[in-house]
Protein backbone atom coordinates (compact mmCIF):
# COMPACT_ATOMS: atom_id res chain seq x y z
CA UNK A 1 0.00 0.00 0.00
CA UNK A 2 1.21 3.44 -1.07
CA UNK A 3 1.01 5.70 1.85
CA UNK A 4 2.35 9.30 2.34
CA UNK A 5 3.97 8.69 5.36
CA UNK A 6 5.05 12.46 5.64
CA UNK A 7 1.75 13.14 6.71
CA UNK A 8 1.18 11.38 9.56
CA UNK A 9 0.57 13.94 12.16
CA UNK A 10 3.48 14.17 14.79
CA UNK A 11 5.53 11.72 13.41
CA UNK A 12 8.16 11.69 10.96
CA UNK A 13 10.22 8.69 9.46
CA UNK A 14 13.66 9.28 9.67
CA UNK A 15 16.11 9.14 6.33
CA UNK A 16 17.41 5.91 6.43
CA UNK A 17 14.37 4.65 8.22
CA UNK A 18 12.24 1.43 7.05
CA UNK A 19 8.76 0.52 7.69
CA UNK A 20 8.88 -3.28 7.72
CA UNK A 21 5.16 -3.76 8.18
CA UNK A 22 1.28 -1.76 8.19
CA UNK A 23 -1.49 -3.04 8.92
CA UNK A 24 -4.68 -1.78 10.15
CA UNK A 25 -7.81 -3.88 12.50
CA UNK A 26 -9.25 -7.37 10.82
CA UNK A 27 -12.33 -6.17 8.55
CA UNK A 28 -14.54 -7.71 11.39
CA UNK A 29 -14.02 -4.58 14.09
CA UNK A 30 -15.55 -2.59 10.56
CA UNK A 31 -18.60 -4.95 10.45
CA UNK A 32 -19.05 -5.12 13.64
CA UNK A 33 -19.06 -1.21 14.33
CA UNK A 34 -21.06 -0.90 10.69
CA UNK A 35 -23.65 -3.53 10.70
CA UNK A 36 -26.19 -1.65 13.28
CA UNK A 37 -26.29 1.54 10.63
CA UNK A 38 -26.25 -0.46 7.65
CA UNK A 39 -29.75 -2.27 9.05
CA UNK A 40 -30.88 0.96 9.71
CA UNK A 41 -31.32 1.98 6.63
CA UNK A 42 -33.97 -1.11 6.40
CA UNK A 43 -36.42 0.79 9.18
CA UNK A 44 -38.12 2.65 6.18
CA UNK A 45 -39.15 -0.63 4.45
CA UNK A 46 -40.09 -1.88 7.83
CA UNK A 47 -42.22 0.66 8.84
CA UNK A 48 -44.06 0.61 5.66
CA UNK A 49 -44.75 -2.86 6.30
CA UNK A 50 -46.05 -2.44 9.57
CA UNK A 51 -48.05 0.08 8.60
CA UNK A 52 -49.45 -1.69 5.93
CA UNK A 53 -50.36 -4.72 8.26
CA UNK A 54 -51.37 -2.89 11.07
CA UNK A 55 -53.75 -1.23 7.87
CA UNK A 56 -53.56 2.19 9.67
CA UNK A 57 -54.79 5.15 7.71
CA UNK A 58 -51.19 7.29 7.90
CA UNK A 59 -50.28 5.78 4.98
CA UNK A 60 -53.25 6.40 2.68
CA UNK A 61 -53.26 9.90 3.97
CA UNK A 62 -49.63 10.80 2.58
CA UNK A 63 -48.40 11.25 -0.35
CA UNK A 64 -46.03 8.71 -2.23
CA UNK A 65 -43.67 11.57 -3.31
CA UNK A 66 -43.34 12.41 0.89
CA UNK A 67 -43.13 9.10 1.75
CA UNK A 68 -40.22 8.76 -0.76
CA UNK A 69 -38.60 12.01 0.83
CA UNK A 70 -38.34 10.30 4.16
CA UNK A 71 -37.32 7.24 2.70
CA UNK A 72 -34.45 9.18 0.65
CA UNK A 73 -33.43 11.52 3.43
CA UNK A 74 -33.01 7.96 5.80
CA UNK A 75 -30.91 6.99 3.86
CA UNK A 76 -28.68 9.54 2.92
CA UNK A 77 -28.14 9.94 7.24
CA UNK A 78 -28.00 6.40 7.46
CA UNK A 79 -25.05 6.64 4.32
CA UNK A 80 -23.31 9.71 6.02
CA UNK A 81 -22.96 7.38 9.32
CA UNK A 82 -21.29 4.95 7.54
CA UNK A 83 -18.87 6.78 5.82
CA UNK A 84 -17.97 8.63 9.36
CA UNK A 85 -17.41 4.89 10.70
CA UNK A 86 -15.72 3.82 7.70
CA UNK A 87 -12.84 6.96 7.88
CA UNK A 88 -12.50 6.36 11.22
CA UNK A 89 -11.93 2.46 10.41
CA UNK A 90 -9.27 3.38 7.69
CA UNK A 91 -7.49 5.68 10.06
CA UNK A 92 -6.60 3.82 12.21
CA UNK A 93 -2.96 2.46 11.55
CA UNK A 94 0.10 0.90 12.81
CA UNK A 95 3.63 0.69 11.41
CA UNK A 96 6.15 -1.25 12.60
CA UNK A 97 9.53 0.16 11.25
CA UNK A 98 13.38 -0.74 11.73
CA UNK A 99 13.62 1.49 15.01
CA UNK A 100 10.00 1.77 16.38
CA UNK A 101 6.26 1.08 16.67
CA UNK A 102 3.71 3.48 15.84
CA UNK A 103 0.01 3.56 15.98
CA UNK A 104 -2.28 5.93 14.94
CA UNK A 105 -5.56 5.72 16.40
CA UNK A 106 -8.22 7.99 14.93
CA UNK A 107 -10.90 8.38 17.70
CA UNK A 108 -13.31 10.59 15.81
CA UNK A 109 -12.97 12.99 13.02
CA UNK A 110 -11.14 15.20 14.42
CA UNK A 111 -9.63 13.23 17.36
CA UNK A 112 -6.35 11.86 16.72
CA UNK A 113 -3.53 10.43 18.73
CA UNK A 114 -0.29 8.74 17.12
CA UNK A 115 1.99 7.29 19.66
CA UNK A 116 5.17 6.28 18.99
CA UNK A 117 7.60 3.44 20.97
CA UNK A 118 11.07 2.65 20.41
CA UNK A 119 12.09 -0.45 20.13
CA UNK A 120 14.45 0.59 22.85
CA UNK A 121 11.72 0.31 25.87
CA UNK A 122 10.23 -3.00 24.60
CA UNK A 123 10.17 -5.54 27.05
CA UNK A 124 7.57 -7.83 26.04
CA UNK A 125 4.76 -8.82 24.10
CA UNK A 126 1.59 -10.41 24.12
CA UNK A 127 -1.03 -11.95 22.12
CA UNK A 128 -4.60 -12.27 23.32
CA UNK A 129 -7.32 -13.66 21.36
CA UNK A 130 -10.76 -14.28 23.51
CA UNK A 131 -13.89 -16.22 22.19
CA UNK A 132 -14.90 -17.95 19.13
CA UNK A 133 -14.80 -15.26 16.30
CA UNK A 134 -11.52 -13.98 16.97
CA UNK A 135 -10.36 -17.63 17.18
CA UNK A 136 -11.76 -18.57 14.12
CA UNK A 137 -11.03 -15.20 11.85
CA UNK A 138 -8.26 -15.22 13.89
CA UNK A 139 -7.85 -11.50 15.07
CA UNK A 140 -6.83 -10.31 18.27
CA UNK A 141 -5.15 -7.80 20.55
CA UNK A 142 -1.66 -7.67 20.67
CA UNK A 143 -0.21 -5.60 23.89
CA UNK A 144 3.02 -4.35 24.40
CA UNK A 145 4.69 -3.56 27.75
CA UNK A 146 7.43 -1.02 27.89
CA UNK A 147 10.31 -0.47 30.87
CA UNK A 148 9.61 1.82 33.74
CA UNK A 149 7.08 2.78 36.17
CA UNK A 150 5.37 5.38 34.11
CA UNK A 151 5.82 4.08 30.93
CA UNK A 152 3.19 3.75 28.49
CA UNK A 153 2.33 0.29 27.29
CA UNK A 154 0.84 0.21 23.65
CA UNK A 155 -2.47 -2.14 23.38
CA UNK A 156 -3.14 -2.77 19.54
CA UNK A 157 -6.91 -3.85 19.42
CA UNK A 158 -8.55 -5.86 16.53
CA UNK A 159 -5.64 -7.03 14.84
CA UNK A 160 -5.67 -9.65 12.23
CA UNK A 161 -2.86 -12.27 12.46
CA UNK A 162 -1.66 -11.20 16.08
CA UNK A 163 0.75 -14.26 16.54
CA UNK A 164 2.97 -12.77 13.57
CA UNK A 165 2.46 -8.75 14.53
CA UNK A 166 4.41 -9.90 17.53
CA UNK A 167 6.64 -12.43 15.65
CA UNK A 168 7.59 -8.85 13.79
CA UNK A 169 7.87 -7.04 16.57
CA UNK A 170 10.49 -9.26 18.72
CA UNK A 171 11.99 -9.88 15.77
CA UNK A 172 12.49 -6.02 14.76
CA UNK A 173 13.30 -5.77 18.54
CA UNK A 174 15.89 -8.40 18.29
CA UNK A 175 17.60 -6.78 15.03
CA UNK A 176 17.35 -3.76 16.90
CA UNK A 177 19.40 -4.22 19.64
CA UNK A 178 21.69 -7.01 17.71
CA UNK A 179 22.62 -3.82 16.09
CA UNK A 180 23.18 -1.20 18.63
CA UNK A 181 25.58 -3.84 20.95
CA UNK B 1 -50.72 22.88 4.89
CA UNK B 2 -49.09 25.64 2.87
CA UNK B 3 -45.79 25.35 5.08
CA UNK B 4 -45.19 21.88 4.87
CA UNK B 5 -43.20 22.13 1.40
CA UNK B 6 -41.80 25.54 2.48
CA UNK B 7 -40.44 23.16 5.76
CA UNK B 8 -39.58 20.08 3.40
CA UNK B 9 -37.39 22.19 1.07
CA UNK B 10 -35.31 24.11 3.85
CA UNK B 11 -34.92 20.80 5.31
CA UNK B 12 -33.77 18.95 2.58
CA UNK B 13 -31.14 22.34 1.99
CA UNK B 14 -30.00 21.54 5.29
CA UNK B 15 -29.36 18.05 3.88
CA UNK B 16 -27.46 19.64 1.07
CA UNK B 17 -25.31 21.34 3.02
CA UNK B 18 -25.03 18.81 5.81
CA UNK B 19 -24.10 16.41 3.18
CA UNK B 20 -21.42 18.58 1.41
CA UNK B 21 -19.76 19.79 4.60
CA UNK B 22 -19.52 16.25 5.55
CA UNK B 23 -17.82 15.29 2.18
CA UNK B 24 -15.06 18.42 2.81
CA UNK B 25 -14.28 16.98 5.82
CA UNK B 26 -13.55 13.27 5.02
CA UNK B 27 -11.90 14.21 1.67
CA UNK B 28 -9.63 16.60 3.72
CA UNK B 29 -8.81 13.49 6.08
CA UNK B 30 -8.88 10.70 3.16
CA UNK B 31 -6.17 12.90 1.22
CA UNK B 32 -4.16 14.22 4.56
CA UNK B 33 -3.74 11.11 6.10
CA UNK B 34 -2.27 7.92 5.72
CA UNK B 35 -4.62 7.33 2.30
CA UNK B 36 -2.96 7.10 -1.36
CA UNK B 37 -4.22 9.40 -3.61
CA UNK B 38 -5.17 6.95 -5.39
CA UNK B 39 -7.48 5.29 -2.58
CA UNK B 40 -8.44 9.03 -1.87
CA UNK B 41 -9.84 9.67 -4.93
CA UNK B 42 -12.02 6.65 -5.41
CA UNK B 43 -13.58 7.23 -1.58
CA UNK B 44 -14.12 10.70 -2.82
CA UNK B 45 -15.72 9.90 -6.04
CA UNK B 46 -17.98 6.91 -4.14
CA UNK B 47 -18.59 9.08 -1.79
CA UNK B 48 -20.04 12.12 -4.31
CA UNK B 49 -22.11 9.38 -6.35
CA UNK B 50 -24.02 7.63 -3.94
CA UNK B 51 -24.79 11.46 -1.69
CA UNK B 52 -25.82 12.76 -5.23
CA UNK B 53 -28.25 9.83 -5.82
CA UNK B 54 -29.65 10.11 -2.64
CA UNK B 55 -29.74 13.65 -2.81
CA UNK B 56 -31.47 13.95 -6.40
CA UNK B 57 -33.71 11.20 -5.14
CA UNK B 58 -34.70 13.74 -2.29
CA UNK B 59 -35.22 16.13 -4.39
CA UNK B 60 -37.28 14.82 -7.32
CA UNK B 61 -39.69 13.84 -4.23
CA UNK B 62 -39.92 16.57 -3.28
CA UNK B 63 -40.23 18.50 -6.08
CA UNK B 64 -43.22 16.41 -7.40
CA UNK B 65 -44.66 16.91 -3.69
CA UNK B 66 -44.83 20.48 -4.14
CA UNK B 67 -45.93 20.21 -7.93
CA UNK B 68 -48.70 18.09 -6.26
CA UNK B 69 -49.92 20.62 -4.48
Amino acid sequence: MNMNLKNLQAFRLDSEERVVLKFRKHWFILLRDSIGTALAALVPALALVLAAWANTSILSAMPASVISFIQFWWLLIVWLALSVIWTNYYLDLWMITDKRIVSVDQTGLFSRKVTVLPFGSVQDVTVEQHGIIQTFLNFGTVKVQTAGPTAENMTIVGVAKPAAVRDKIIEETERWRARKL
Amino acid sequence: MAFLPSAAWLFAAASFALTSLLGIILAFHWFRYALAPTAASVALVVYTAVSATLLFGMFVSLIVFSVSL
